[in-house]
């Protein structure tokens, strides 16, 4: 009986210890903001990425700084009925399939409250010379529940993915 | 016509340094973390890259400790700024994880080597699901002393 006690306390913490995943969904867009806006739609189940919003920034001048500004604004809405961590990446592409910008922002503390709209800037501050030469984008949205500790995809519908380049 | 030339050629020297840009894609195959590769342009070349999956910091922080480090070698006569950026797929296509980093403040002197770290603190829960990276390397050169302003970039 302790045996049988101690393996299912073993079992249990074995499950806590696990990584916990996330959904996930990957979609792709061709590059086409206008004014630095563009409507699109990622969504896991009920998280969704509906507009990013580009900005080319630009570096200091005169100044042994190489950061750049340019970022890309990104807004996303939890429409479920859960508090959900929400991570969000996005890696822009020229027409040839070179990386021209990539980075990712998400939830820093607690969670993103269930039917809360929030906004995350995505930093591009060390490849971002050849932005221009933009062509299409990925985004990818990452989300996990409240209390969803481990395996959450496991019932999850599956994910919206187009093939990178 | 010598004219014509000879502004073509003042044209082409007063042109500014370009950054050069290359991206390459490899199978996640790490191990022990670590994953040799090759990526270069001219004598600017990436030769490593070292994973870490990292896990969740705890507490009410989301942010993970994932992470990767790139080795950048200067290998030129040339200094340089150098952006690296990383982006991990797994089998489908979906992107697990995505970053860049690089020269922070002035240039990657000729002959330097510079490790790179590359945080992945928002998109990671799936990282040890990857199946393949695209790495790009970005070089701006140094200008000549007497050379013109730098090049105008999305950035500049």
């Amino acid at each position: 009986m302790r045996i049988r006690t101690f393996l299912l306390m073993a079992v249990f913490a074995a499950a806590l210890a696990s990584p916990a995943s996330g959904q996930v969904a990957t979609k792709k867009f061709p590059w086409q903001p206008v004014g630095g806006v563009q409507d699109i739609n990622v969504q896991t189940e009920t998280v969704v990425v509906g507009q990013v919003m580009f900005d080319l920034g630009s570096t200091l001048k005169a100044t042994p700084l190489r950061k750049s500004s340019a970022n890309v604004r990104v807004r996303i809405d939890n429409n479920s009925e859960t508090d959900e961590e929400v991570g969000v990446a996005v890696v822009v592409f020229d027409a040839e399939g070179n990386v021209v910008a990539a980075g990712s922002n998400g939830t820093k503390w607690g969670y993103l409250n269930k039917g809360a709209r929030t906004y995350y800037n995505i930093d591009f501050p060390y490849v971002y010379r050849r932005l221009d030469n933009a062509a299409n984008f990925i985004v990818t949205l990452e989300t996990r529940a409240k209390g969803k500790g481990t395996k959450p995809t496991d019932n999850a519908p599956a994910p919206d993915v187009t093939p990178v380049p | 016509m010598r004219k014509a030339v000879l502004f073509a050629v003042a044209v082409c020297l007063a042109a500014p340094l370009a950054a050069q840009q290359a991206t390459k894609k490899f199978d996640y195959k790490p191990v022990d973390g670590i994953q040799t590769i090759s990526l270069a342009i001219d004598k600017v070349k990436i030769n490593q890259i070292v994973f870490k999956t990292g896990k969740a910091v705890g507490g009410p922080l989301r942010r993970s400790d994932a992470e990767c480090v790139i080795r950048i070698d200067n290998d030129g006569l040339t200094p340089v700024q150098a952006g690296v950026a990383v982006a991990l797929f797994d089998e489908e296509g979906n992107l697990v994880a995505a970053g860049s980093g690089g020269t922070r403040v002035g240039w990657l002197l000729a002959g330097e080597r510079d490790a790179s770290a590359i945080r992945f603190p928002f998109v990671y829960r799936n990282m040890e699901k990857a199946k393949t990276f695209l790495v790009t390397l970005e070089v701006q050169p140094k200008p000549p002393k007497d050379a013109p302003a730098p090049a105008p970039t999305p950035g500049g």
